[in-house]
């Protein structure tokens, strides 16, 4: 860690330069370092890839191998001969079947678009809200100097997050419900046959739960940041907003473009607790609250179908694969280092 | 920060240790060992391993052994992927259907040859009850448990003393039959009624929530209509106890009067206007009072069941004669396809449906320990002394197993063995007699859904946006006319034109 | 140059000033404020759980949850207590689990995260590739379920509630992958290695005590992680080994049995389903040793915390 007098250096130079060099520095220390050339040595690269091994067998045995399990989606599942040796929709014995069999309960639904709707825009929004809220908390978390206010604020805001779903419909169904909610009761208003309202209620569910997780993710990566900067910058005359705007941004930003492109991958994908259990999967709130996940259950409870809902996850998965590589040549072309591969 | 890194090295050494230790496989199981489903509630019985040995004690010259394995009730849920694991045996089907674990082929079709061969007692069972459960291609795929009331009907149950304190004790005794101009005189009675509005405040209702999600169970309590899917049309046997024409049941005059009915219940207050968003269980409500009463099967076990449990006197009245639909795929037991020895399973399986010995010790455990005798002629007990429900250490009242005319029955708390020998005789009769006046023409029908897979997951769709709300009486004229037109855009047409369509072949064939 | 001469004086850690900046000020009272208000929205609802779970099961049918009980009982904890054998030993189950599975999942995650991070070792971008379609890609329960309890046979075992899903995640990987490439300075890599140090030395002594933060942040996630999961023993566990349920696991059956018998309410005598204030004590027994354990480990957050006091 560069220390103090590295610091102190920059301070015998006038202001001005003594300002730019901090802005250099900054530009420096928030960024890889650039590529040089070296040699390839054998002992790195077998010492390396022991280190990585126990990793990598994991990531053999529960990722790579229960992968085969995705052409369950094209296939009639049967589980004497074993899911994995089942026929294939489309050929031999069934062969007046479409390949796509499996795909066509949700696709024929005539509500695929509404559906479709209401994943896509609730995860924009939830992905949206999801990096600005938490960021701002971080950066505010970091101005409280009281250790004791820290950990009173950090447990609080965290414990939405270890609630399970079920329980948090309990406490929704209190506040909201037709007769003895707490907001009911001081609204008038009839929550649970409005559909009008859920798409504020079911965001800020979302934020409630997931700003303390965010919190602590944008908190770790803020205290890697080099206190130096923030002293040299302090020196410099600029004030907290400045240096927020010219210092801690900025070293987020790889954090944040990480976590977005992550988020794009899961972009027809939605929680299923928030929208089945904390709705109560009333049918008046369908319109707005029903997901492609949630539809999928419903139609799957009477009739259970596993090669369906493998389809369903198929779909899911090519539309976030699509999309994050999508985002992510973009992201290379505005700036190489940023993006995840 | 040596320390570190040995700490690392020895943890993955660790690691790789347990690795290596758990693929040790774990121990086989003789092959005529049979692993059979044992289905439980909250928490194993104390004994259940001394009923286990003893079981096996008892049918050692069989030539078998049986071993029980857990099952919690909702764990046929996950039996398309935990039946993989090839450790069940033989499975409980239990409030589910077979038909779909059967074309995944998870569990095995069976033959006459090998029932014949196996399970000689089934056979015998089966020829004045129909114990095969058949899947649409006429297979055999499960055997039922033999139920002892085998039709049902819809009765209000409501504690004796509300009607006292209604003054209409007198008008409406136990197991009278009412409809629904007698429903709106108790219910408007109850809504007024100032003794209890002094007991509890004004925060109750007459009547309590709906059963289940889709708000089937309790218009079916009071329209009477075959058929637990409604989604892909029904048989009204409610106007028509003869007829075979499958209809949409939600545009039956049945349904239209309910959904009326339930329209009324929430005008005058009788119905709570969170019935169809509250989670609460009926039975909570109608427990703490919050509901004064509720709808539940006709039969009389259950009254005895519900007094029990409130320990205050409850009265059923009954709203929708027992009609008989055939329907014996509720609770079924199946053999499981990577199961070693299908024979082994079938005698397993004929054991548990006739051995009377087998089937009360799964229920009650051992006589003398858990049970004493009242009356062994007619199969009355009562707990060992110093007993109770409370403190046996073995007791499994899910009615899942075997021939159930054979099980004992606990006499009911406060009661007497004869008493309870009359309800049950009671029961009994009224499912025969619905047997013999209400039986639905098309019994042993089974519908082949798969080409319509996709409509009815829509139609599904629905019934589960509307259904809920239109059934508790919350929806306008409006709402209920969108319901309609969705499930017509949705195909229910189609799906009820296929199910006529192979209604009437199969009629054409087994008339 | 006489400013800068004022400031050579000074001693540059202490950040004095005459007055309380202006903007700090500005700054500080937004923070509590904001912070304040969200963590009585977060407080408020947890009031409401615990209050429930001193309801009576009356009060709650009739009057519904709030934030006093109106009719006091205690019924839900004696509920509880007399089933504290159960409840104990898959307390100490849970406890086991989060523990060994949080430490095994943080070794494994950083070690893996820092070999990606490598710049001139070959197959590092294919390994990222691979990485990136699994964490995309899912061959769903069916599939997993085959391979872990009839191939790998942890079937009943406790290695069930710790190796499938859980162990190391692509998200955590890459979250920590990014913390290594921004916040750990290449030259002093490149220094120790021109010193010689090997990479199993610069891995431990320099990298690891460096990224606490990230490690502390993927420990929680991991932790938490693993107390609120149900699923793994769901499928894996059967229920003859009882003793391997955690605490997650036994409220997940009893909402499920709840759920069963709204369709099945002739079974309503036979089983026995603990009332809405029961669930809410159970609730609170979940999450109750992750609050009291949680700010003893914050102090491993704390390195970054006293940095903080000394920022902004």
């Amino acid at each position: 860690m560069p220390s103090i007098e590295d610091a102190t250096v920059s301070e015998s130079t006038s202001e001005t330069q003594a300002a730019e060099q901090t802005a250099v520095e900054v530009k420096k220390r928030s960024q890889p370092q650039k590529k040089r050339k070296r040699k390839f040595s054998w002992k790195k690269t077998l010492i390396i890839y022991a280190i990585m091994l126990p990793g990598l067998i994991y990531l053999v045995i529960n990722n790579i191998i229960p992968m085969y399990g995705i052409t369950i989606a094209f296939r009639k599942p049967d589980l004497k001969l074993g899911y994995l040796n089942s026929p294939f929709y489309g050929f031999g014995e069934l062969s007046e079947y479409s390949f796509f069999y499996n795909f066509e309960l949700l696709f024929s639904s005539n509500q695929i678009w509404t559906l479709i709707r209401n994943t896509v825009l609730y995860n924009v929004v939830f992905s949206i809200l999801g990096i600005v809220i938490p960021v701002t908390v971080a950066i505010f978390f970091n101005v409280v100097a009281s250790k004791v206010s820290k950990k009173v604020f950090q447990t609080a805001i965290l414990l939405p997050n270890i609630i399970s779903w079920v329980i948090v419909s309990y406490l929704v169904y209190a506040f909201l419900g037709p007769q003895s909610g707490v907001f009911t009761k001081m609204t008038g208003a009839d929550y649970y046959h409005t559909p009008a309202y859920w798409p504020f209620i079911l965001t800020f569910l979302n934020v409630w739960k997931g700003v303390g997780f965010g919190m602590v993710v944008y908190v770790a990566s803020l205290v890697g940041i080099d206190p130096a900067l923030y002293e040299a910058a302090k020196l410099d005359g600029a004030n907290f907003w400045q240096r927020t705007l010219h210092i801690t941004l900025p070293s987020l930003k790889k954090m944040i473009i990480t976590l977005s492109i992550l988020n794009v991958s899961k972009i027809m994908a939605s929680d299923f607790g928030l929208f089945y259990q904390v709705t109560q999967n009333v049918g008046t709130l369908y319109e707005v609250t029903q997901t492609l996940d949630v539809y999928i259950y419903n139609a799957l409870k009477v009739t259970p179908n596993i090669a369906a809902s493998s389809a369903v996850s198929v779909f899911q998965s090519l539309v976030g694969l699509i999309l994050v590589v999508t985002a992510n040549f973009i992201v290379k072309k505005v700036d190489k280092e940023d993006a995840i591969f | 920060m040596k320390a570190s890194r040995t700490f690392v090295v020895c943890a993955l050494a660790g690691v790789m240790a347990f690795g290596t230790s758990m693929l040790a496989g774990c121990g086989g199981k003789g092959t005529n060992t049979v692993s059979i489903t044992y289905l439980y509630a909250t928490a194993l019985p104390k004994d259940f391993q001394k009923v286990e040995d003893a079981i096996n004690e008892h049918i050692k010259d069989s030539g078998i052994q049986i071993e029980f394995y857990p099952t919690s009730l909702t764990a046929v849920n996950q039996y398309s992927t935990t039946l993989q694991s090839g450790d069940m045996d033989v499975i409980c089907m239990a409030w589910t259907s077979p038909y779909e674990l059967a074309e995944l082929h998870a569990i095995e079709t069976l033959t006459e040859e090998q029932l014949q061969e196996y399970a000689p007692g089934v056979v015998e069972l089966n020829e004045d009850y129909p114990m095969y459960v058949r899947n649409a291609r006429g297979e055999i795929i499960s055997i039922a448990t033999r139920e002892e009331a085998v039709a049902s009907g819809g009765s209000l149950m409501i504690r004796k003393a509300d009607l006292e304190k209604c003054g209409l004790a007198e008008t409406y005794p136990d197991q009278t039959e009412i409809d629904y101009d007698d429903l709106r005189t108790i219910f408007a009675a109850l809504k007024n009624n100032e003794t209890i509005k002094s007991e509890v405040g004004t925060n109750y209702y007459p009547l309590a929530s709906i059963r289940d999600d889709s708000g089937f169970f309790i218009a079916r309590d009071l329209c009477g209509v075959q058929d637990v899917t409604a989604s892909s049309g029904v048989l009204n046997l409610q106007a028509d106890p003869a007829t075979t024409t499958v209809v949409n049941y939600y545009e039956t005059q049945e349904y239209k009067n309910f959904v009326a009915f339930m329209k009324e219940c929430q005008e005058k207050g009788w119905l709570s206007p969170e019935a169809d968003t509250t989670n609460e269980l009926s039975t909570d409500m109608f427990k703490t009072g919050k509901a004064r009463s509720m709808f539940q099967d006709c039969q009389q076990g259950l009254r005895n069941a519900q007094t029990n449990a409130l320990k205050e006197e409850v009265v059923q009245l009954q709203i929708i004669k027992p009609y008989y639909a055939f329907d014996n795929s509720q609770i079924s037991w199946g053999v499981c396809s990577l199961a070693d020895n299908v024979g082994a399973c079938l005698k397993a399986i004929d054991l548990m449906m006739t051995d009377k010995e087998v089937i009360n010790m799964l229920y009650w455990g051992l006589e003398g320990e858990h049970y004493k005798f009242v009356n062994e002629e007619n199969g009355f007990i009562d707990y060992a002394d110093g007993l109770d429900i409370n403190t046996t250490p073995y007791r499994n009242g899910i009615g899942v197993y075997g021939d159930k005319r054979m099980v004992y029955s606990y006499v009911t708390e406060g009661s007497s063995w004869e008493a309870d020998l009359a309800t049950k005789n009671a029961d009994i009769a009224a499912a025969d007699k619905a047997f013999a006046e209400r039986c639905s023409k098309a019994n042993g029908f089974v519908y082949d859904s798969s080409k319509m897979t996709a409509k009815l997951a829509n139609i599904t769709n629905v019934v589960s946006k509307y259904a809920k709300t239109i059934a508790t009486g919350k929806g306008s004229t409006a709402y209920y006319d969108e319901f309609i037109r969705e499930l017509k855009n949705a195909g229910i047409g189609d799906v009820i034109a296929d199910k006529q369509a192979q209604l009437n072949a199969w009629l054409a064939n087994n008339g | 140059m006489e400013k800068s001469i004022d400031h050579v004086k000074k001693d540059p850690r202490k950040v004095t000033n005459k007055i309380p900046e202006r903007d700090m000020l500005a700054a500080k009272i937004i923070a509590y404020t904001l912070l304040g208000v969200m963590a009585f929205l977060a407080l408020a609802p947890f009031v409401v759980l615990i209050a429930s779970s001193f309801t009576s099961e009356k009060a709650i049918s009739f009057y519904g949850y709030g934030f006093i009980p109106r009719e006091w009982s205690m019924d839900a904890w004696k509920y509880l207590w007399e089933a504290r054998s159960s409840i104990g030993m898959a307390y100490l189950m849970t406890i086991l689990v989060t523990v060994v599975g949080t430490t095994l999942s943080v070794i494994i995650t950083s070690m893996f995260a820092y070999g990606l991070a490598q710049k001139d070792v070959p197959g590092l971008k294919i390994i990222m590739l691979v990485l990136m379609l699994t964490m995309i890609f899912n061959g769903g329960m069916v599939s997993s379920y085959i391979v872990w309890n009839n191939y790998m046979n942890i079937g009943d075992t406790f290695w069930a509630l710790i190796l499938p899903n859980l162990l190391m995640s692509s998200f955590t990987v890459i979250l920590v992958l990014s913390y290594y490439k921004t916040s750990i300075p290449g030259e002093l890599l490149e220094a120790a290695r021109i010193d010689g140090a090997g990479e199993f030395t610069i891995y431990f002594q320099i990298v690891l005590p460096l990224s606490t933060p990230i490690l502390a942040t993927i420990g929680m996630m991991a932790a938490l992680a693993y107390w609120n999961d149900w699923t793994n023993g769901l499928y894996y566990i059967s229920d003859k080994h009882s003793e391997l349920f955690t605490i997650q696991q036994l409220l997940n059956k009893m909402n499920e049995n709840i759920a069963f018998l709204q369709s099945n309410p002739n079974l309503a005598g036979e089983i026995d389903i603990p009332s809405a204030s029961v669930r809410m004590a159970i609730c609170v027994a979940g999450i109750l040793p992750l609050i009291i354990a949680f700010p003893f480990f914050q102090k491993y957050f704390a390195q970054g915390l006293t940095l903080g006091s000394v920022k902004g």
